[in-house]
């Protein structure tokens, strides 16, 4: 079975979040969804805010949201840099609807100084958080 | 000679600032231990950051980004880096010391024609450079006790907006490294415009058949501003780190120097007593003679 394993790694700033074996990775690229296996050629790509999932050695299925990076594909090494990445198990449903209402109030308001930017960013990762919830 | 009230009042109010500062310490120790693991923490995803960009940046070429090209300097930014506390040794004052010796030094010709402005990060840098009218560009001030990733990308944020805005065209950071518990070093480091990547040698061939996507100059565009987030967050965790350890030292020779007080204290409690106990014996001694006598 290992003919068909490919090496992943995602970190961020804070830590490193898992470093294994997997069979295949999917994340969200800035041209859509892809989809990574062994001997993929080499590869780099930005990632947007969206769900991100692994499949492990045991076929077991992990699911992440990410609010964006970038990803090396080089050598079967799979790296992900991520700013943010949580479990979807661990996402906080409540607080993703509270950053939701929270971004669009801002991205609506007609207020000067606004970081309009960084409120489009929070309104889709926290919306890929609540799609990946309910899914 | 103080009296035997007095001598155990200071006693009594030692004790009790040993009590306070063994308590600091051993806080401090925690705190400190915890930021070093963050400062290891931190480096896999900003040596990978930085990896990516050296590889990348010079097989683009006439490659033009904002962040990276020299402009002539009118107007410079320092930022300096201090504690939100006190209570941590030399740790503030020799940091502010070093750095008003450099804005004065080095790049006295801006601060006389007013092309200098202060970034102060931690409550210390700010209270000092206000109070000392330097022309402030923001602050950042109660940030270290519970520092996030996004306090930093905040601060970045404001710096490259400023750089972008054109209000200065170099951009230096001042800070404490740590080298040990024992030991950190001021250093000042250039932050913007980025300072050249070394490229590795044999790399370039290795990278240029990647496919790319977007393209490899929207994803080196992509990931300058996150190499920028990645060294303040180093910066600020080594500062932190070393700030917990100053004041770790700090505490410790505090405790030791309380400890040898209330020893030379306890000397001349014990000593006024003795010298009491002995006049009211000489006393009564001197009583009863004169009673027998008479």
């Amino acid at each position: 079975m290992s003919d068909s394993l490919i090496h992943l790694e995602i970190v961020t700033p804070g830590r490193i979040v898992f470093t294994g074996e997997v069979k295949s990775f999917t994340a969200p690229g800035i041209e859509g969804m892809f989809q990574i296996l062994r001997s993929h050629a080499p590869f780099i790509s930005t990632i947007i805010p969206g769900s991100v999932k692994f499949t492990s050695q045991g076929d077991e299925t992990r699911n992440f949201v990410t609010s964006g990076g970038t990803v090396e594909v080089h050598n079967n090494h799979i790296t992900m840099l991520a700013e943010s990445i949580i479990p979807v198990e661990d996402i906080d449903i409540a607080q993703a609807e509270k950053e939701k209402t929270e971004a669009e109030r801002v991205l609506e308001s007609k207020e000067p100084g606004l970081d309009k930017d960084a409120a489009k960013h929070m309104l889709l990762t926290a919306k890929a958080k609540i799609k990946a919830v309910s899914a | 000679m103080a009296t035997l009230r007095e001598i155990r009042d200071r006693i009594g109010s030692i004790k009790n600032t040993e009590k306070i500062t063994k308590a600091m310490k051993m806080i401090a120790s925690v705190k400190f231990r915890k930021a070093q693991q963050n400062v290891v923490a931190a480096r896999p995803y900003a040596r990978k950051i930085s990896d990516i960009l050296r590889n990348l940046i010079p097989t683009i070429e006439s490659f033009d980004n904002e962040l990276l090209k020299q402009r002539e300097i009118k107007k410079l930014c320092v930022v300096v880096v201090a504690a939100d506390r006190g209570l941590c040794g030399s740790f503030n004052t020799n940091l502010l010391k070093a750095a008003t010796t450099l804005i004065h030094e080095k790049y006295g010709s801006f601060l006389n024609s007013h092309d200098l402005t202060v970034f102060p990060i931690g409550k210390k840098a700010y209270d000092y450079f206000s109070k000392r009218n330097y022309d402030l560009y923001a602050r950042s001030i109660n940030i270290f006790d519970r520092l996030t990733f996004s306090d930093v990308q905040n601060v970045v944020k404001e710096i490259i907006k400023g750089y972008t805005e054109k209000r200065f065209d170099k951009v230096v950071i001042i800070y404490n490294e740590f080298k040990s518990v024992v030991q950190s070093k001021t250093v000042e480091e250039q932050f913007l415009p980025i300072p050249p990547f070394e490229a590795a040698e044999g790399e370039k061939s290795k990278i240029s058949n990647y496919i790319f996507e977007p393209s490899s100059v929207d994803i080196v565009t992509n990931l300058l501003p996150r190499h920028l987030n990645t060294q303040v967050w180093r910066i600020l965790l080594e500062s932190f780190a070393s700030e917990q350890a100053a004041r770790m030292t700090a505490m410790d020779s505090a405790t030791t120097n309380a400890n040898d007080l209330l020893n030379s204290l306890n000397l001349t409690y014990n000593r006024a007593r003795q010298a009491k106990i002995t006049t009211e014996i000489l006393e009564i001694v001197g009583g009863a003679e004169a009673l027998a006598k008479g």
